[in-house]
C-alpha cells in the first residue's frame, strides 16, 4: 500500500505551521511526508495516485480532532477550489486515496515563525495518532 | 429575504462586495472591499536579503512563483548581479510553466466556467458540470497538462509549488539533457492542449451569449504591462509599457523608474489603496483619457503590446486585437487563452535552445543596495522594492501586487455589471453570479492584495434601506 502524509500550513503564520512541523518530524522518522503551503486543488493533486493519505492541518479551536473531508474547506482562496471539490473532480479521473484529516486546534493565527507552547505540546500526541493510523494500514 | 453564510477563514476578515440599492431597487453604488492584515512588509525588515524569494513566495498559495521571481529580480538589482543568459532562460522557462498552469486553473476550474457553461444552476457551475457538457476526455487533459506544467516548475524550481531555485544573480540549479528532453515533451503537449482550449472557447466566443457577457462591462482605462525590446508580451522581464485608452504609449519604464509613474489613492472604506497614473491624476472611479485608472493582467498585457513572441499566439493576437485596443472586461478570458498558448510555445522555444543546459547560471552578488523587481504575475504587474543595509539585511520592503493595481477597475466593473443585471430589487443566484463573473474576469487574488498571508473567501451583500436583503458566500 502506498501512503503519504501531508502537513498543511503557512510557515509565516505562527501556529498555522503546526502541520508542517509534524510532517517534518514524521519525515525524519522515515515516513513519506510532504509539507504543503497549499490547499484545494494543489493539495488534492499532491495525494493523487496514493492508496492512503493523512493530512495534518491547524483549525480554529481546541484539541486534536479528525476532520471530515466535507468540512475541510479552510483552504479556499479566491483563486482556488475547495479540497472536497478538488478531491471529487480528481476522483473521476485518477485513483484518489482514502483520506484521514487530523486537525490541531489553535487559538489564534497571526504573523510569526514560532509555534506557541500549547500547540507544540500537542505535537507528540498527533504523531502518535498518525503512526497508529499508519500501523493499522500496515504501511509503517 | 436574508441569506447568511459564515465563512471559515484562516484569518479574521474576508473579501466583500457590497451592493447598495436605491428605493426603486436599482443599484446606486457597489464596492469591493478587501481586508488588510498590515505588517507583512514590516515582517520582512531585518531579514537576510537572500531569504526574500522564499519568504515572499509564502504570502499566499496562489502565485508563489511570481513573488519568488519578483524578489529574485529585486535582489539582482540590489546586489548589482545581472544573471547570465542561461539563468535568465531557466527562470523564464519556469515562469512560463507557472503562467500556463495558473491560466489553466482559471480557465477550466474557476472563472472560465462562467464563459463555458453560462447561467446553469449553481450545483452544475463547476468543473464537474464542464465535464458533463464537454466529456470526460477533456477533464483528463486538463488535469494532465496542469500536472505537466507543475512538474516543469518542480524540475526547475527544486520544489513543487513553492520554488527555491532563483537566487540573487541567477539560479541555484541548472538542467541536464535528460531533464531538457522531459520538459520539451511536456511543453509540446501543452501547446496542443492550449490550441484545443482556444478552439473550445472560440465556439462560445462566436455565440450571442458571449456578446451579452462582453456587454456587461467595458471601461476605457489605461493599460500597463511588461514588454520585451520589440514591444512583445513578456511575463518574466522587460520594460513596463503604459498605453492610453486609445493605445498611445505614454511611458515605457524600467524597473528603476516605474514607481515614478504610480501614485496611490486612499478611500476611507477600503484598506487596499487605489493606484493610478501620477501624470494623469485621480479623477474618481471614472474611465477615459482624463482618468489615471489603469488595468493590468492578460487583457492589459495584450493591449500594451505590439505582438507575441511565439507563432500561433501571434496569429491569435492579430485576430483578437485587429489593430484596436480591447476594453470589454470579459475579453480578459480571450487574452488569457492567447497567453496560455504563448506560455506553452515559449516553454517549447526556450527548452529547445542549446543554451538552456549551460552551466553558467550565476553572477556573484556585489555590495548590497536598493532593488526593484518587476514580473507579470498571472493577474498582472507585480513589483517588489527593497532597500538593503550594508550587511545585506532588509531595511525597507514594499510590494505592489497585481490585484491592487486593478483595485479601482475591479470596483468599477463590479458596479457596472451590478447596475446592468440588478433591476427593481430582483436579485437571485444567477444575477449575482453575473456580478461575481465580472469580478472573476480579473482572476483576483485577495490574499495578495491584502498581504493577508492566508485565504479569504468573498462575501456579496445586497443592501436596501440600510438593511441586508441578500448575502452569499463566493462558492469554491
Amino acid at each position: 500500500m502506498r501512503s503519504i502524509i501531508v502537513g498543511v500550513g503557512n510557515p509565516l503564520l505562527g501556529d498555522d505551521a503546526v502541520g508542517l512541523e509534524v510532517a517534518r518530524m514524521l519525515k525524519e522518522k522515515g515516513y513519506d511526508a510532504k509539507e504543503a503551503i497549499a490547499g484545494g486543488i494543489e493539495l488534492a493533486e499532491m495525494i493523487a495516485g496514493y492508496d492512503f493519505a493523512i493530512i495534518i492541518d491547524a483549525f480554529h479551536g481546541i484539541g486534536i480532532k479528525e476532520i471530515d473531508i466535507e468540512e475541510y474547506n479552510e483552504s479556499v482562496a479566491n483563486h482556488d477550489i475547495s479540497f472536497p471539490s478538488a478531491y471529487k473532480i480528481l476522483a473521476r479521473y485518477t485513483k484518489m486515496p482514502e483520506v484521514k484529516i487530523i486537525g490541531i486546534g489553535v487559538k489564534k493565527i497571526e504573523v510569526g515563525e514560532q509555534l506557541s507552547s500549547q500547540v507544540e505540546m500537542a505535537i507528540p500526541a498527533v504523531i502518535e495518532i498518525v503512526e497508529k493510523l499508519m500501523e493499522e494500514k500496515n504501511v509503517a | 429575504m436574508k441569506v447568511s453564510i459564515n465563512p471559515i477563514t484562516r484569518l479574521e476578515g474576508h473579501g466583500r462586495i457590497d451592493i447598495l440599492l436605491d428605493n426603486n431597487g436599482n443599484v446606486s453604488k457597489a464596492y469591493m472591499i478587501v481586508p488588510e492584515l498590515r505588517g507583512f512588509e514590516k515582517f520582512c525588515v531585518g531579514r537576510k536579503a537572500e531569504d526574500m524569494p522564499i519568504i515572499t513566495a509564502r504570502i499566499c498559495g496562489v502565485c508563489p512563483e511570481a513573488h519568488h521571481m519578483a524578489a529574485a529580480k529585486a535582489l539582482d538589482m540590489a546586489f548589482d548581479a545581472d544573471p547570465p543568459k542561461t539563468a535568465k532562460m531557466l527562470r523564464e522557462l519556469l515562469y512560463n510553466a507557472y503562467m500556463f498552469y495558473d491560466h489553466c486553473l482559471h480557465l477550466y476550474y474557476l472563472g472560465g466556467i462562467d464563459v463555458l457553461l453560462g447561467d446553469v444552476p449553481k450545483e452544475e457551475r463547476n468543473v464537474i458540470g464542464l465535464i458533463k457538457k464537454f466529456g470526460v476526455a477533456l477533464g483528463k487533459e486538463i488535469i494532465q497538462h496542469r500536472r505537466y506544467a507543475m512538474e516543469i516548475v518542480k524540475m526547475l524550481g527544486g520544489r513543487e509549488i513553492h520554488p527555491v531555485a532563483a537566487v540573487a544573480g541567477g539560479v541555484s540549479k541548472g538542467i541536464d539533457e535528460k531533464e531538457r528532453e522531459e520538459i520539451e515533451a511536456r511543453a509540446k503537449s501543452c501547446i496542443e492542449f492550449a490550441r484545443k482550449s482556444m478552439d473550445l472557447f472560440k465556439e462560445v466566443f462566436s455565440g450571442n451569449r458571449w456578446n451579452e457577457l462582453l456587454g456587461l462591462d467595458s471601461i476605457k482605462t489605461y493599460y500597463m504591462g511588461l514588454v520585451d525590446e520589440k514591444n512583445r508580451v513578456n511575463y518574466y522581464d522587460g520594460k513596463v509599457r503604459i498605453v492610453s485608452p486609445k493605445g498611445k504609449e505614454i511611458a515605457k519604464a524600467s524597473n528603476k523608474d516605474i514607481l515614478k509613474y504610480i501614485e496611490e489613492h486612499v478611500e476611507d472604506w477600503s484598506y487596499v489603496k487605489f493606484p493610478y497614473l501620477k501624470q494623469i491624476g485621480w479623477k474618481g472611479f471614472v474611465d477615459g483619457e482624463d482618468s489615471g485608472i489603469y488595468r493590468v493582467g492578460p487583457l492589459a498585457r495584450i493591449n500594451v503590446a505590439d505582438g507575441m513572441n511565439s507563432r500561433a499566439a501571434q496569429k491569435e493576437f492579430e485576430e483578437f486585437r485587429n489593430g484596436n485596443i480591447v476594453h470589454e472586461t470579459f475579453a480578459y478570458y480571450h487574452a488569457r487563452l492567447i497567453e496560455m498558448l504563448n506560455a506553452a510555445e515559449r516553454m517549447y522555444d526556450l527548452v529547445r535552445d542549446d543554451a538552456i543546459t549551460g552551466d553558467d547560471i550565476r553572477t556573484m552578488p556585489s555590495e548590497p543596495g536598493e532593488g526593484i523587481g518587476i514580473v507579470e504575475a498571472a493577474r498582472g504587474v507585480l513589483i517588489h522594492h527593497y532597500k538593503l543595509d550594508s550587511h545585506g539585511m532588509v531595511e525597507m520592503a514594499n510590494l505592489i501586487v497585481a490585484t491592487t493595481n486593478n483595485n479601482a477597475a475591479i470596483n468599477m466593473s463590479v458596479a457596472n455589471a451590478a447596475s446592468k443585471v440588478i433591476k427593481k430589487g430582483k436579485v437571485d443566484d444567477v444575477i449575482l453570479n453575473r456580478v461575481e463573473a465580472a469580478f472573476r474576469c480579473y482572476d483576483p487574488c485577495l490574499a495578495c492584495a491584502s498581504h493577508a498571508l492566508g485565504h479569504s473567501p468573498l462575501i456579496i451583500s445586497i443592501y436596501q434601506d440600510g438593511k441586508i436583503i441578500k448575502k452569499v458566500k463566493r462558492d469554491a
